[in-house]
């Protein structure tokens, strides 16, 4: 079966003047695969690396040896990037433009007719709850709005890969529950979901695999129930991890 | 189709923004205190506005090309639009000539609005242009935009937004005002500098080439059409190699969240 996401053996390095050796590695020798289908969690403390691995799955960032692959293809082909939704922390638009506008825009470039651009704008407008806030410039929305508008977004071309950062990042608890039911309606319909999270208790409810990053090393991966000691919460399992390899030289 | 539409967003961003029309509204005031206060006595007034009007027309265009053009990318990376945009099926080449086109077409719009202004307050006092050397100073300006355009998204490729448009605002001076007095600099500055300034000289676009304001005012008729045929193709010269090197130096680039 084809994977949706794999990484092998990536490798992220920057440049630093101050640090030992002129550089810092973001990510070590990261080997991933995400099967298609999956609802998938990755997970890891702040500066494990995640954004940065999610950076590279996309191509804003090139990685120092090793490969990102999507579907089978280099992220960098744009024809790669048709079939996957993206959704960055924060989500940014231009704030001049209205909601609709952004949503319209951003469905043509994904080469939908002006028609069904328009028309999947105001569906995924009603759907997250921002019709009313459809004409109104971005520029006004508040954060849970903005985070709504970004999940929209990244559905617009009816994705068959969502690479979200922190989709529950500012919102609220209703909004948390209308996000894990979108997961789990996702799930059903065969889409694959690789999200980032720093929210456990969301992702032990919606994931049915997870990754454990630290440090810019993989230190878990594969199917909660496969990790958990009997009566064990995820979060204990993630201080676990993270913590042998923080333990680790 | 996909530059299209990045260049309706830059289309967008500039008509919900006010420097158009603060633009607009100050040249139209400047003109209109000249035209009141009569200082080239009745029979040149109207020559000397439509003279005032088209420098201040170039101006305002330049300006807005510049501030327009060379914000475009530095923006969307403060902003973090740049991770939404290269997360869809767009190529960054695209991204560079969408956004260098929408600045473009835009500012070449706003010129044909600022040139009305100054018609106006000229014809208010008697100074009418004729329509071919009319047709070939728009033309030619709007050559000069192009370049200007896409010397300002080039070098913001690599900058901030305000070392982008300090830069470019640099590099137009230098266009303007110093490359076209280097020759004479270079006379008797001695074999190796005269080289090296004789070389500055050829190695920089020349905007005084697109400036058919004095032929404009002064009646003096339409510019040789070879002469000008020559101008359009030495500034779209230029807007391909701008366009090339910024499009290249955009490709290489890392985007990264904390340098946002």
């Amino acid at each position: 079966m084809e994977a949706a996401i794999e990484f092998e053996a990536l490798r992220v390095a920057f440049p630093d003047r101050r640090a030992p050796g002129g550089f810092v590695t973001a990510l070590e020798g990261l080997t991933l695969t995400v099967p298609r289908g999956a609802v998938f969690g990755f997970l890891g403390p702040n500066g494990a690396g995640k954004t940065t691995t999610l950076q590279s799955l996309l191509g804003f960032v090139r990685p120092t040896s090793g490969t990102a692959r999507i579907f089978g293809r280099d992220i960098r082909e744009a024809i790669a990037r048709q079939r996957v939704g993206y959704l960055p922390d924060p989500p940014a638009a231009y704030s001049f433009l209205t909601a609709r506008e952004w949503l319209e825009t951003t469905a043509r470039w994904f080469g939908l007719s002006r028609q069904i651009a328009r028309e999947r704008a105001m569906a995924l407008l009603h759907d997250f709850g921002l019709a009313d806030a459809a004409n109104r410039r971005i520029g006004a929305f508040s954060r849970g709005m903005r985070q709504r508008l970004g999940l929209a977004e990244s559905l617009v071309n009816d994705p068959d890969l969502l690479i979200w950062d922190e989709p529950a990042s500012g919102m609220d608890p209703l909004g948390r529950l209308d996000l894990r039911r979108r997961l789990a309606e996702l799930g059903a319909r065969g889409k694959t979901v690789f999200f980032s999270s720093h929210e456990l208790s969301e992702v032990e409810l919606s994931c049915n695999r997870i990754a454990i990053l630290a440090r810019g090393r993989l230190v878990l991966s594969g199917c909660p129930a496969d990790f958990l000691r009997p009566g064990e919460r995820l979060e204990q399992l993630f201080l676990r991890a993270v913590q042998t390899e923080e333990k680790a030289p | 189709m996909k530059p299209l539409w990045l260049a309706q967003i830059v289309w967008r961003e500039v008509l919900r923004r006010k420097d158009l029309y603060l633009l607009a509204v100050a040249l139209g005031a400047a003109l209109l205190a000249l035209s009141s206060a009569d200082a080239f006595g009745a029979a040149g007034a109207g020559r000397y506005i439509l003279d005032a009007g088209v420098a201040l027309a170039w101006a305002a265009s330049l300006t807005l090309a510049v501030t327009t053009a060379g914000r475009q990318l530095p923006r969307d990376l403060e902003t973090g639009v740049v991770f939404s945009l290269l997360s869809k099926p767009v190529s960054r080449t695209e991204v560079v000539l969408g956004k260098w086109l929408g600045a473009w077409t835009v500012s070449c719009a706003a010129t044909v609005l600022f040139y009305a202004v100054a018609l106006a307050a000229a014809a208010n006092r008697g100074g009418f242009p004729e329509p071919r050397t009319l047709i070939q100073a728009l033309a030619l300006h709007a050559a000069a935009l192009a370049w200007v355009c896409a010397l300002a998204l080039a070098i913001s490729t690599r900058c901030s937004l305000a070392a982008a448009l300090v830069f470019s605002g640099v590099a137009l001076w230098v266009s303007a005002f110093m490359a076209p007095a280097i020759p004479e600099l270079a006379q008797g500055a001695g074999r190796a500098r005269e080289t090296a300034l004789l070389l500055v000289h050829y190695a920089v676009p020349h905007l005084s080439l697109f400036d058919l304001r004095l032929r404009l005012a002064h009646r003096w008729g339409p510019a040789p059409a070879g002469a000008v045929a020559a101008a359009l193709a030495y500034g779209a010269g230029w807007t391909a190699l701008f366009l090339l090197l910024g499009a290249q130096s955009y490709r290489g680039r890392h985007f990264r969240r904390d340098a946002a």
